[in-house]
């Protein structure tokens, strides 16, 4: 007889992932599946990048508490991952003092630490460009740069070198209950589980729909971004905000934990598209400009855009009255903040507690060999000699790099799940360089045919077959 | 390691830079980060390369292979391919790569570093980001050394020669090429190019054209595009749907100059401003081939590669006199003209230019304290060719002001 | 009689040609010097190109050329001739086919490596 989980997570987005991890180390047995090719491809690789201090939430909302609670949890969690986690401060600009001081006395009543409001000499010292009628600000020390997508994904390799089991590329199909037993079928297997977690996000309903839980109204807003080079001259030290809006935190301008900057979001009602406009981008450019007199947009390597699933005012974390699956419905913002929180919030609710278990096994950190002593590099590279073949040159990241990428625990075959865990293809040339010599080694190491490899999801092979073999052309 | 000249990659600029520096009487080291050398010649396997340097046609790989085999058999040249430069530091440059990481010491450095091509981030390609988004390098390298098929239905945005030389390289692999769109009123190609890519194959190319969404999630499935008006807004009510699958980008190239810190470049060239002798402003980094300025011929790449490289063994070996400065400046019907200073004496020099518009039967006069010291006669010339001219500026002691003097007449 | 619009490509003043045929004979107007004429005579009788591609062979592709140009109208018949070898390998400068569709061009291998 095949095995029955503890719970099935459907959805391997950060909220997922931080819920798969600590249902692991509690000890439970748990598969996590997702449509993708990898974790973190919606909304959780196309975000600010950003741990929040909390001052943001309404008061007394799961918004607040959670954010709150989540920022706090993430020093320890990112030493045990070894992920690099930058807490460089934000900083909320504008020129309506009171409004500064009502989002510091939120910040207060949600329990946020080290908060200041600055008048502008100071905020001149931190940010010598910002545009005059700038008169004040707030300052939160404790928000803090993180990799959405380097986190979703050691949360997910840490779960499963623990027990977890992650599958990817699972359609599921349908959902039937067999006494207290759930049986989720997907086009490739049957899974047994006691429990389900709903965190789909954007496809939150179409799960529910069969799964038989609670389906809501949900909205989509999109956010597109611009990111800088590293060369950016927008240089600036912290997270920038303008005062929020009801649209939400507005445009800002931050550094990234890689280097980068970013420039963004819109808030813009949509449909689940993740689509940069004309009118997006010049919004961005109109707002960043209301911040700082220069805005280096000439630097721009790359434009994006992320959606938000929104549900109301707050999230909604739930055990379902009808059936008993936990329903985690519109995580959006602060959702990258809060999710150990959620992880925590979810344990409880399936009543197995927080507590848990020693002797975990680490993952290996993410490490490329640029970021060793120049004595151990070369020790690498004579020991293997895939170190010294230079894949990406703007990032500086080697064969031997990405082979060690694509041997850790989750089986990736695409080029963006390779730029997104090495870097490979962030530079300014876009991957201009190194594309075909990524998609070469993934072929190679996997033993797939080269036109097979991925860019991001099934449906996006990089190749339609051998020259000369495609002959509806003519 | 140490050496006279380094050289910094291995394309056309380096390898002929390097040839040059040795036989002047220099050691040298040419480090390129590829396993062969050739740089993005071994990609461009179309002919027409070599007519003036070689006087012969040949293709890109068979360009790259005669200089390869000159380089190789070159005594005094040490070549380190697998290898990174990841640092400039003063008179010494950082490596990575197969023979490890360290610090390689030299008197003089060449950068011959090339282009990178412009991404669809850097000119805000609206839409979504699926596959099938690829820079024509990118294709190149497909569908050329890997020998892979990108997509079935192409459409090409930019006609720059690369875009132009796509279209028919997927064209005869087997490809349905559906047209070419330009947001100019000219293309930058070369006309020989526009006939044997396009008009061979029955392409249209559609100026005053650009993207203005790509369509598809996974895959490429379409483009909106359509016309735009004098200051590139879309006009919207010439926007169409085009069925596609992959979306080749050809919208120009920039110079590799991010590693090189504390030299002032040219806006117009986005490469260094060099003197007569092509020293930046740090006076021992030398500067030649397309991360100079872009060429439209590889042949005149090498040539500038000959030239840099004497300069560079001379400088290394402390036998490069730099006269008295005299400042070039240009009327505003030329883009550029190169080098940005002379020096005073006795020899010619040739300077390198790009009009800005095309210009028929006139002048390209210089002109100095109010006289014409020099005067050239071109047929024809148009922005899309680099032209040069050879003059004495003996005498010279004050800027050198560079017009067009159109009809004919002076 | 007809008349075909083409442009001159010999050098970067691009003039408008006009070349008229009518029969076997062929008058060219627009041209500023005769290279024009012997352009736009050679595009009507027999336009020539150089083909380049690659060969598959078991190392992967290797790019090749036409040793001199062919017909164009013979160009996709190259193509199809480059695409029935499958080698084992190619060097640089070997001859792979010989004389290919009687064009007396050889079909040669231009990869550097």
């Amino acid at each position: 007889m095949k095995k029955t989980y503890d719970a099935v997570i459907i959805g391997g987005g950060v909220v997922g992932a931080a819920v798969f991890n600590k249902l692991v180390r509690i000890g439970k047995k748990i598969a996590l599946i997702d449509s993708a090719s990898d974790v973190a491809t919606g909304a959780s690789k196309a975000n600010s990048g950003l741990i929040h201090a909390g001052y943001d939430p309404e008061p007394g909302t799961l918004k607040a508490k959670l954010n709150v609670e989540g920022a706090k949890l993430y020093p320890k969690i990112c030493k045990r991952l070894s992920l690099p986690l930058k807490v460089c401060g934000a900083l909320v600009v504008g020129d309506d003092k009171k409004k500064v001081q009502a989002l510091y006395t939120r910040g207060i009543q949600n329990g946020v630490k080290e908060l200041y409001i600055l008048n502008r000499k100071e905020l001149l010292k931190i940010l010598p460009d910002l545009q005059e009628h700038i008169t004040v600000g707030l300052y939160a020390k404790t928000s803090a740069l993180i990799s959405p997508y380097l986190l979703t994904v050691s949360l997910c390799e840490e779960a499963i070198i623990n027990g977890g089991e992650l599958f990817l590329e699972e359609d599921l199909e349908s959902c039937q209950k067999e006494k207290d037993i759930f049986i989720l079928k997907t086009k490739k297997g049957t899974f047994k589980t006691k429990n389900i977690i709903n965190s789909a996000g954007y496809g939150y309903n179409d799960v529910a729909k069969i799964l038989g839980t609670e389906e809501y109204p949900l909205e989509y807003r999109r956010g597109e971004y611009f990111v800088f080079s590293k060369d950016s001259t927008t240089k600036v030290p912290c997270t920038l905000f303008p005062l929020p809006t009801e649209k939400g935190k507005g445009v800002l301008i931050t550094p990234t934990v890689d280097g980068n900057y970013l420039v963004g979001p819109t808030s813009e009602k949509s449909d689940y598209e993740t689509i940069t406009t004309e009118n997006g981008l010049k919004e961005i450019k109109e707002k960043a400009g209301l911040i700082l007199n220069k805005v280096d947009f000439k630097n721009a390597i790359r434009v994006f855009s992320g959606v938000r699933t929104i549900c109301g005012k707050d999230f909604i974390v739930e055990k379902s009255k009808t059936n008993g699956i936990i329903n985690l419905v519109g995580i959006c913002s602060p959702g990258l903040s809060s999710a150990p929180a959620i992880a925590n919030m979810v344990a409880k609710l399936l009543g197995f507690g927080t507590k848990e278990l020693k002797d975990l096994k680490k993952i290996e950190p993410y490490k490329m060999l640029k970021e060793y002593p120049i004595k151990e590099q070369n020790e690498m590279i004579k020991k293997n000699k895939d170190y010294g073949e230079i894949v990406c040159k703007c990032e500086k990241i080697t064969k031997g790099d990405i082979v060690a990428v694509l041997k850790r625990p989750i089986k990736i075959h695409s080029v963006d799940a390779i730029k997104r865990r090495t870097d490979a293809g962030m530079g300014i040339c876009q991957g201009g360089f190194c594309f075909t010599k990524v998609v070469n080694i993934i072929a190679k190491t996997r033993k797939m045919k080269y036109e097979d490899v991925l860019k991001e999801n099934r449906g996006s092979k990089v190749a339609v077959g051998d020259i000369r073999e495609v002959n509806d052309g003519n | 390691m140490e050496t006279d000249v380094l050289v910094i990659g291995g394309g056309p600029a380096g390898m002929s830079s390097a040839l040059s520096a040795s036989q002047n009487g220099s050691k040298v080291i040419l480090v390129e980060r590829d396993k062969v050398l050739g740089g993005i010649l071994n990609q461009c396997i179309h002919n027409g390369f070599g007519l003036h340097y070689f006087n012969e046609e040949l293709t890109g790989p068979e360009f790259a292979h005669r200089f390869r085999k000159m380089v190789e058999k070159d005594k005094n040249i040490t070549v380190l391919t697998d290898t990174l430069v990841t640092e400039i530091g003063d008179h010494k440059v950082s490596v990575m790569g197969k023979n490890g990481v360290f610090d390689i010491k030299c008197k003089a450095l060449i950068i011959a570093m090339g282009c990178r091509e412009r991404t669809a981030g850097n000119i805000s390609l609206n839409g979504t980001r699926p596959m099938g988004i690829l820079t024509a390098g990118t294709v190149q390298k497909m569908v050329n050394i890997d020998g892979k098929m990108v997509g079935k239905d192409i459409v090409i945005l930019g006609s720059g020669d690369i875009g132009l030389i796509m279209a028919r390289r997927l064209t005869l692999e087997g490809a349905k090429v559906h047209a070419v769109l330009e947001i100019n009123s000219t293309s930058s190609g070369l006309k020989r190019n526009i006939l044997q890519c396009l008009d061979d194959f029955n392409i249209p190319l559609y100026f005053n054209t650009t993207i203005f969404e790509v369509v598809g999630k996974d895959r490429v499935e379409g483009v909106y595009y359509g016309q735009v008006d004098e200051h590139f807004n879309h006009i919207e009510n010439t926007r169409k749907f085009l069925k596609c699958d992959t979306v080749v980008l050809s919208v120009g190239l920039i110079p590799e100059m991010q590693m090189v810190k504390g030299v002032s470049i040219n806006p117009k060239t986005n490469g260094a401003f060099v003197n007569e002798h092509y020293q930046t402003e740090k006076e021992w980094i030398f500067s030649c081939g397309n991360i100079l300025h872009v060429h439209d011929l590889v042949d005149n790449v090498a040539l500038e590669g000959k030239q840099v490289g004497l300069f560079a063994s001379l400088y290394a070996q402390k036998k490069l006199n730099n006269g008295n400065l005299i400042k070039v400046s240009h009327s505003a019907d030329f883009a550029y003209v190169l080098p940005y200073t002379l020096f005073e004496g006795e020899e010619e020099v040739e300077v390198k230019f790009r009009l800005k518009k095309k210009v028929v039967k006139s002048f390209i006069v210089a002109i100095s304290q109010g006289n014409i010291i020099a005067k050239k006669y071109v047929l024809a010339g148009v922005p899309g060719e680099m032209m040069t001219f050879k003059f004495s500026k003996k005498g010279v002691k004050e800027e050198i002001v560079f017009e067009v003097r159109e009809n004919g007449k002076i | 009689m007809e008349k075909f619009n083409l442009t001159c490509i010999m050098c970067p003043l691009g003039c408008s040609l006009v070349a008229t045929k009518d029969g076997d004979k062929i008058t060219v107007t627009g041209n500023n010097c005769n290279r024009g004429e012997i352009f736009a005579k050679e595009e009507l009788t027999c336009p020539m190109r150089i083909v380049t591609s690659s060969v598959k062979t078991e190392k992967g592709v290797k790019s090749c050329k036409t040793s001199k140009p062919v017909p164009k109208a013979k160009i996709f018949d190259v193509m199809k001739e480059i695409e029935k070898l499958r080698l084992k390998d190619a060097k640089y400068g070997e001859v792979v086919i010989k004389n290919v569709l009687d064009t007396g061009a050889d079909i040669i291998i231009t990869a550097n490596e």
